[in-house]
């Protein structure tokens, strides 16, 4: 590195204790210049849970210390790799891997969700993937500094991360059920958030991780074959633990009915403010002229500067100015996230599964049918929760999937579900909450359920 | 206008056989209809497969729970289950309109799907859906984003797959 001693240098973490960097190593080294870019550096004002610390004070890490944590298990899930493949270990996949492991939440905006929600329904749907490759082979110091490193560097990362099916071994160090990514922050979220639950064996998990040929396609059909991570028969209790962690995460923490209220009300006091922008009254939403906000949603396209400009500190700073906008509807959802005076929610979707049949289908169009007399303030919240998080609606192919090896010496692997009763046990559970901002509404809501039980 | 739930009814059950082997291929049928004017109202996001709806997904469990569609989970490799829908009732009604689409237009693209493997309606979705969002060389960022299933084979019949569907 030009004008710094080679030496090496720690960052003390919570989960990992001291993450190093060896500046002569050629991986480290690159880590630790991309790690003080002004892209990197952005990361430190994004918190990684958003919403979750108006329930678990807690839980106000960064997505810059998970960076940094995900980076420290990449290097170890890199030399478990190195050990099993021997002379076969390519180190310049390795070293990309690496590197995508560290930069693989670079494009996270502030409420990441929430904004991705919101730039869906303005038609400019960009995942915060999308952005990551943006910053990494745009115009960026980060672009920069792998550039100088090796031409066509960027690319390659870009491509690593934008690819999420995983082709080679090296792709799931950043896309599999044994990611760094996941590694990290279902420790990190369980130790930062204070929740009892959701403990899982690390460090015996990652000495039982195996490498295999697995194939990814429907017996019969067309199929192809990868190089995949799977666990020998000794982890199936710590693949228990492991899936277990993440469904109390998502069902304890993620999905907690108080942050998705949060997240719901900043979903629906954006949208008020980009209708009152387009309707040319800008000035009735409270912020000033100029404001990041405002300047991220003009035009018909965002701009990697002005997504750059965002983060926690602007969100916060523009509910602050929505607080006294003079649209009463702004002005209200501002207050109740400032000050966290929150909807409160009617979980039909339990009650859904307490009456059976098709009581939720005809309840989700009886909210439709009068979506316009219940008013803005009735948001709902749908979301489906399994054993391995809220996504399970594609036939998530073998390399999605927690593999174990079986314990008769034949070299045969299988999913965790059907080897494991208590893994199997978990069913899909379908998650529907409707919010609500005062009594007469609730009521609303009771009698359209009444409705579907009459 | 038909329900999301119901579309993807009449979809199940002009396929053949009146059923659908695996939810890939369910959200890639929808989305590649769409791409031909089956104004479904869903919106697509990139997941492991290409494009991917989760209002196709929950359309399909309404359909179930309604009882228009049966729905099972057969073991793949590693006993990995996939999903498999098959109409209720072999004699429900399907219209002569679904969305933007006539019935006979609607039989004719599925027919068309039929002799491709899930992987190759993978591919014709991912391209169909590059292409759509403006990246120049679609087939040579296929090849990049799926190396070990884009081989020059399957990448034909995809090809080959759109410009038979008029894409």
């Amino acid at each position: 590195m030009k004008g710094q001693k080679q030496e090496n240098l720690r960052i003390r973490d919570p989960i990992h204790d001291l993450i190093t960097f060896d500046l002569a190593d050629s991986l480290d080294g690159l880590a630790w210049e991309l790690i003080n870019s002004r892209e990197f550096q952005r990361l430190r004002r994004v918190k990684q849970l958003g919403f979750s610390d108006f329930v678990f004070p807690g839980a106000t890490h960064t997505r810059f210390s998970h960076c940094l944590g995900a980076f420290s298990i990449a290097r170890k899930l890199l030399k478990i790799i190195e050990k099993k493949q021997g002379a076969t270990f390519d180190r310049s996949k390795a070293f990309v891997a690496g590197i995508a492991a560290l930069l693989h939440d670079l494009g996270h905006g502030p409420f990441s969700h929430v904004f991705e929600g919101i730039q869906k329904e303005l038609g400019r749907g960009r995942k915060h993937e999308e952005w990551t490759r943006e910053m990494i082979e745009g115009d960026t110091e980060v672009h920069s500094i792998l550039e100088g490193n090796n031409s066509g560097l960027a690319n390659k990362v870009g491509l690593l991360l934008g690819r999420k099916d995983p082709a080679d071994i090296y792709d799931a160090l950043v896309s599999s059920q044994f990611d760094a990514d996941r590694l990290d922050y279902l420790q990190r979220d369980r130790y930062m958030t204070g929740t009892n639950t959701g403990a899982f064996d690390y460090a015996w998990l990652l000495d039982c991780l195996e490498i295999g040929k697995i194939n990814v396609g429907q017996e019969g059909g067309d199929f192809v074959e990868v190089d995949g991570l799977y666990l020998n028969h000794k982890g199936l209790a710590a693949a228990e633990g492991y899936l277990l962690a993440r469904f109390h995460l998502y069902s304890q923490v993620y999905l907690h009915k108080t942050t998705r209220a949060a997240e719901l009300m900043l979903a629906s006091l954006l949208s008020r403010m980009i209708a009152l922008v387009k309707e040319g009254h800008a000035e009735a939403t409270g912020l000033h002229a100029g404001h990041p906000l405002l300047r991220f949603f003009e035009g018909d396209k965002s701009s990697l500067g002005s997504y750059l400009d965002l983060d926690d500190f602007q969100i916060w700073s523009a509910i602050a100015e929505m607080a006294a906008a003079t649209d009463a509807q702004t002005r209200n959802l501002a207050i109740g996230l400032h000050d966290r005076k929150l909807h409160k929610c009617i979980n039909i979707g339990e009650m859904a599964r307490r009456a059976g049949g098709d009581s939720l289908v005809h309840f989700k169009r009886l909210l439709k049918e009068n979506s316009e007399k219940l008013g803005a303030n009735v948001l709902k919240d749908e979301v489906s929760l399994t054993a391995y998080g809220t996504h399970d609606y594609e036939d998530t192919g073998a390399l999605q999937k927690v593999l174990i090896g079986l314990p008769d010496g034949s070299g045969k692997i299988e999913d965790i579900v059907s080897r494991s009763e208590i893994v199997g046990a978990i069913k899909r559970q379908r998650i529907f909450r409707v919010y609500f901002s005062d009594a007469a509404e609730r009521e609303s809501i009771e009698e359209l359920w009444k409705e579907v039980i009459k | 206008m038909s329900e999301l739930h119901d579309i993807v009814t009449y979809i199940v059950a002009l396929n053949e056989g009146g059923k659908v082997v695996g939810k890939t291929r369910l959200q890639k049928m929808v989305f590649l209809l769409d791409q031909c004017g089956l104004e479904s109202g869903c919106s697509y996001d990139y997941h492991y497969y290409g494009p991917f709806s989760a209002e196709i997904a929950e359309a399909a469990e309404d359909a179930y729970h309604l009882g228009q569609l049966n729905y099972e989970e057969n073991p793949g490799f590693y006993s990995v289950p996939y999903g498999v829908y098959e109409i209720a009732r072999p004699s429900a009604n399907v219209p002569e309109t679904i969305g933007g689409l006539e019935r006979r237009t609607v039989e004719g693209k599925l027919n068309l799907m039929k002799g491709y493997s899930a992987i190759e309606l993978e591919l014709a979705a991912t391209l169909q859906y590059l292409q759509t969002h403006e990246f120049k060389d679609a087939a040579a960022l296929v090849k990049e984003l799926k190396p070990a299933k884009a081989t020059p084979e399957r990448l034909t019949h995809a090809q080959k797959l759109l410009r038979d569907l008029g894409l």
